[in-house]
C-alpha cells in the first residue's frame, strides 16, 4: 500500500515538472508581439499612475488652500459682527464709538503755580451708541445714546481742588430722530437745542484745545486777588461765556431740508424756553465757509437770562488759512446790564509732515459784563494741533493768557497751558 | 447796539449767501465725534456691532456694480 502511495506521488510530481517545463519552455519561446504588448500595458499603467498622482497633490493643494479660506472667513466673522446677530431689521445700523481725550494743564495764577492731569473739557472723553436704520432711501430714523465720563475736567480743577474724583456719566445725547430729506429733521429728547454750537462754528482745526468757549481750557482756575493777597472765589469760566444758545437739553427739535447751503432750525425745551437758528455752509471756489446765528430765550429754566442773540463765522481757504470771528449779547433779568462778547481767531492748516495735518492759530476775545456789571475778561490764546490720521489721534499744544478787569478789585492774570491727546476708538 | 450788529450781519450773510450758487460742504465740529480711522476700530472708526460697516457696504456696492456690468449687453 506504501509502494503505491509512493508511485502515485512519484508520478504526480513528474507530470507536474514536465508541465512546467513545456509551459516555460512556450512561454520563453512566446513571439516578440507578446512582450512588447505586455510592457506597453506597463508603460501605460506607469503613466496613468503618476498622472494620478499628479492629481491628487493638485487636490490635496486645492484642500490647503479652502482650508485656509475657511480660516479667514471665520475670522472676519469674528471680527464683522454682523454674523454674530442672525436677527433683526437688515436695514438697520448700531455702531459704538468713543474718544479719550487726556492731558497735562499748567497754570500760573500769577502768585502760584500748579500742575493738573486733566481730561480736556474742550472735547471730553465719552462713548456712544448710534442707531439708524433706513426704511426708505429718503427716511431714516436713528437714536443716540452718547454720555461723557470725565475724571479732574479741566474746567473744573482749580487750585483747591486739584484732584477731582467725579466718577458720574453724564449725558450728552438721549435722543431719537426722523430724518425725511424732502421735509426736515424731526429730533426728540436729550440732546443739541437748535441754538447749541451757533457760537462755536471754527474751521481752523484747533478747537480741540482752544475756541470761543474759553473756560472749557482752565476754566476752573481762580484770579487771585493781589489786593487781598488771597485767593478770591472768582473762576475763570464765570466771566468768559460765548452765550452759546440752550447747549444741550430736553427738547423737541425741527431742522429744515438744506436750501442753497442755508438750514433752519428751532427747538422747544421741557418746562418753558426755546429757539430758533440758521446755519449756512457751503463752498465756493477755494474757500470753505460755515457760519450760523441763533436767538435763544431760555424762559423759566434760567434764573439769569432774559434771552441771548449770538452767531459765528469761519473760513478756510485752500491754502490752508482761515479766520474765524464770533459774538453775542445776552440780556440779563433783573436790572443788570446786558452781557456780550467777540472772539476771533487766524490760523493756518497745512500738511507739513505725512502723519498727518497741522493746524497752527492764535486768538483773541473780549467777554464783558458776563458775570458782574463792568467786567472785562480778556484772552489771547495760541493753539497747535497735530493730526496723525491713520492713529485717529491728535496731540496738541495750547496757550491761554486770562486777564479780569473788575471795578474795585486788583485780579492777576492767569497763565495756562495744556498738551495733550485726543485718541479716537 | 450788539444786538443791531449780529442782525445786520446776519441778513447780510443771507443776502450774500442767496446771491451766489455754492458748491454743498458739510460742516463738522471739531469737538465732535473726528469722522475717520479710529486708534483700535480702524477704517471704520468705531465698532458695528449690528448692521454693515462701512467697509461691507462699499464691498457691497462694488459686488454689485461689478455683477452689473457683467449683466450688461455690452459685455
Amino acid at each position: 500500500m506504501a509502494m503505491k502511495r509512493w508511485r502515485f506521488m512519484i508520478t504526480l510530481v513528474s507530470t507536474v515538472i514536465a508541465v512546467c517545463f513545456v509551459t516555460a519552455v512556450s512561454v520563453y519561446g512566446a513571439d516578440k508581439d507578446t512582450l512588447d504588448r505586455l510592457e506597453r500595458i506597463i508603460k501605460q499603467q506607469q503613466t496613468q499612475i503618476e498622472a494620478q498622482q499628479k492629481a491628487l497633490e493638485e487636490l490635496q493643494g486645492q484642500v490647503e488652500a479652502l482650508k485656509g479660506q475657511t480660516a479667514a472667513a471665520t475670522v472676519k466673522a469674528a471680527t464683522d459682527s454682523p454674523a454674530a446677530v442672525k436677527t433683526g431689521n437688515p436695514k438697520a445700523n448700531v455702531k459704538i464709538y468713543g474718544q479719550v481725550n487726556k492731558a497735562v494743564l499748567f497754570s500760573d495764577d500769577g502768585d502760584d503755580e500748579n500742575l493738573y492731569l486733566v481730561d480736556n473739557d474742550n472735547s471730553s472723553t465719552r462713548v456712544g451708541l448710534l442707531a439708524t436704520i433706513k426704511p426708505s432711501h429718503r427716511v431714516e430714523v436713528g437714536s443716540k445714546i452718547e454720555v461723557e465720563y470725565q475724571t479732574n475736567a479741566s474746567n473744573e480743577v482749580n487750585q483747591n481742588d486739584k484732584r477731582i474724583d467725579d466718577t458720574d456719566f453724564n449725558k450728552r445725547h438721549l435722543d431719537l430722530w426722523v430724518d425725511a430729506n424732502n421735509i426736515g429733521k424731526f429730533s426728540l429728547g436729550w440732546g443739541s437745542t437748535a441754538s447749541d454750537g451757533t457760537s462755536e462754528v471754527d474751521l481752523s482745526g484747533t478747537g480741540v484745545v482752544g475756541y470761543s468757549s474759553v473756560g472749557d481750557m482752565a476754566g476752573g482756575q481762580l484770579f487771585y486777588n493781589s489786593d487781598a493777597n488771597a485767593l478770591s472765589g472768582t473762576r475763570i469760566g464765570s466771566v468768559f461765556s460765548n452765550m452759546d444758545g440752550l447747549g444741550r437739553d430736553e427738547r423737541i427739535r425741527y431742522d429744515s431740508p438744506t436750501f442753497n447751503g442755508f438750514t433752519g432750525s428751532a427747538s422747544y425745551i421741557s418746562d418753558g424756553g426755546g429757539d430758533f437758528a440758521v446755519r449756512y455752509a457751503a463752498k465756493m471756489g477755494g474757500f470753505k465757509l460755515a457760519a450760523a446765528a441763533a436767538f435763544a430765550d431760555p424762559g423759566s429754566t434760567s434764573d439769569t437770562v432774559d434771552d441771548q442773540l449770538a452767531g459765528s463765522v469761519s473760513v478756510l481757504h485752500d491754502t490752508g488759512f482761515n479766520g474765524t470771528f464770533a459774538m453775542g449779547t445776552r440780556d440779563n433779568k433783573g436790572d443788570r446790564d446786558d452781557g456780550g462778547f467777540f472772539y476771533t481767531k487766524f490760523g493756518y492748516r497745512a500738511r507739513w509732515c505725512p502723519l498727518g495735518v497741522t493746524s497752527l492759530s492764535i486768538d483773541y476775545g473780549r467777554y464783558s459784563d458776563i458775570s458782574v456789571d463792568d467786567d472785562d475778561a480778556d484772552t489771547v490764546g495760541f493753539q497747535m494741533v497735530q493730526d496723525l490720521q491713520e492713529w485717529g489721534t491728535e496731540a496738541y499744544l495750547g496757550y491761554r493768557f486770562h486777564k479780569l478787569d473788575r471795578s474795585g478789585t486788583d485780579y492777576d492774570d492767569i497763565n495756562s497751558i495744556m498738551t495733550g491727546m485726543r485718541v479716537k476708538f | 447796539m450788539k444786538r443791531q450788529w449780529i442782525c445786520i450781519l446776519t441778513f447780510a450773510a443771507l443776502l450774500c449767501g442767496c446771491a451766489v450758487t455754492p458748491q454743498p460742504f458739510d460742516y463738522h465740529d471739531d469737538r465732535e465725534e473726528k469722522p475717520g480711522p479710529g486708534l483700535f476700530s480702524g477704517d471704520r472708526g468705531g465698532y458695528t456691532v449690528y448692521g454693515e460697516s462701512s467697509d461691507q457696504t462699499s464691498d457691497r456696492k462694488a459686488d454689485e456694480e461689478e455683477k452689473a456690468s457683467d449683466a450688461s449687453p455690452v459685455n
